[in-house]
């Protein structure tokens, strides 16, 4: 028989996906704040409901700091605009974060958005495919418009309130495309050395993105009209 | 006023171009607001979103009017201001709520403050852009024309402009001392003749 190999604590750099990705999924599929779990952790012995409490209480400030703090510095969000520029951008993970981070800004900001779980590994992995689709495309808005579809495509994983479903419904493709079309104008427009002015800057193309809804969905149905969108992020990035 | 005064920072554009993008048409609008808010005491709320309407809608009246010929360009700057007025009046990017405001309703700024805070801005961005593109300082001149402080006509340019935003560019001509074009009021091309001056607005 041979032996098993003995169990270890793997290190942050071995996981699959990014440690704040596990946190995210944990938390929007399994919604259990510690509040609702005090009835049942009351009638354990003292030192097991003591350690839980703890746990969970770190866990949850762990998981709030992961996506309330982190937000990217204004030299990370130059170098994740190479993706449009650079067929072959040297960490496609930072860049998916930062494109991550900006979806989950342009999210926040839609009226009665439900839930997304937003992966950075998902959003990696649609960077990735844009890049492979538009590898002999030098314009930045045709690059910016398939990472657009790729993010659309992907879906970024499931809703809380359908999981395990991942299936979207249009309005939720409406929102996830809003979002998406908000991040590649933001990605392609003049960049700041200010992470101030960055963050104003991702503001007004959700604004944007916002008041010019109806010509993006028009562009996308009922089949993604790829030149059309291109050309809505070149004229609207001008604008910025 | 020089371009720092209006942007609150150096811009790398000439101020015709800058203002044609969104964080820059923001940035002077911000910063105009919150000198006037300093020197009046009225604080102003803004609404992002109406801010974007008002971008949007002045930047498509701009390319759609923007003339040619380069001869017309210093008219255009006067007649774009307007566009740009008539796009806050439409849009409304300001409140004053009723904390703020000054019970002196026979000052414009006491009987009108988001329309004097419009009007304050777009002659404001008017003068500086002369300043930039033609050394004419039309703002700090001596002639300030008198229509800018009366009430009277504050008055009929309130009652006018919310039945026709039209209005607000002839009306913004009248605050800067310029001939006002009544009649093709929100077309360049039809002002080459100032005199055209049959439809004139309600006055009290």
């Amino acid at each position: 028989m041979t032996p098993r190999p003995p169990l270890r604590i793997p290190r942050p750099e071995d996981l699959a996906i990014p440690l704040r990705d596990l946190f995210r999924g944990v938390q929007q599929a399994a919604r259990i704040p510690m509040a609702l779990a005090q009835p049942v952790v009351s009638h354990l012995p003292d030192p097991v409901r003591d350690t839980l409490s703890q746990i969970g209480q770190r866990a949850e400030v762990i998981y709030k700091d992961s996506l309330t703090i982190w937000r990217p510095s204004a030299p990370e969000i130059r170098r994740a605009t190479t993706l449009l520029t650079d067929a072959n951008p040297s960490d496609l993970a930072a860049t998916g974060r930062v494109v991550a981070w900006a979806l989950e800004v342009a999210l926040a900001r839609q009226d009665n958005t439900p839930q997304f779980f937003i992966s950075e590994t998902v959003v990696t992995l649609a960077l990735d495919e844009a890049l492979t689709k538009t590898a002999t495309d030098a314009d930045p808005s045709a690059r910016a418009a398939a990472v657009l579809f790729a993010v659309v495509s992907h879906g970024l994983g499931p809703s809380p309130d359908t999981f395990p479903s991942p299936r979207m419904t249009p309005e939720r493709i409406a929102q996830l495309r809003s979002a998406a079309f908000a991040a590649a104008l933001f990605l392609l427009a003049e960049r700041s050395v200010d992470l101030d002015d960055e963050i104003r800057i991702l503001s007004y193309a959700i604004t944007i993105t916002d008041l010019i809804a109806a010509e993006i969905h028009a562009a996308a149905e009922p089949v993604d009209n790829a030149s059309h969108i291109a050309a809505l992020l070149r004229q609207h990035a001008e604008m910025i | 006023m020089n371009v720092e005064q209006i942007f609150g920072q150096s811009v790398h554009l000439p101020l015709r171009r800058a203002l044609q993008r969104f964080r820059w048409f923001t940035a002077s609008f911000t910063t105009e607001i919150a000198a006037q808010s300093a020197a009046t005491g009225m604080v102003y709320e803004t609404s992002d979103h109406a801010m974007g309407r008002v971008f949007l809608d002045w930047r498509k009246a701009f390319i759609t009017q923007n003339p040619q010929d380069p001869s017309e360009r210093e008219r255009f700057i006067g007649f774009a201001a307007g566009l740009m007025l008539r796009s806050m009046i439409r849009h409304k990017p300001l409140c004053c709520p009723q904390a703020y405001r000054k019970n002196d309703l026979s000052a414009p700024q006491g009987f009108w403050p988001e329309g004097h805070a419009y009007v304050s801005y777009c002659l404001a961005i008017r003068a500086a852009i002369l300043v930039e593109e033609f050394g004419e300082d039309t703002l700090n001149s001596a002639a300030r024309p008198a229509e800018r402080d009366d009430i009277r006509t504050w008055q009929s340019f309130r009652e006018n402009v919310t039945e026709d935003p039209s209005l607000a560019i002839p009306f913004l001509d009248l605050f800067a001392g310029e001939t006002p074009n009544w009649a093709a009021r929100d077309v360049f091309r039809w002002g080459n003749d100032p005199t055209i001056l049959d439809f004139a607005p309600n006055r009290h």
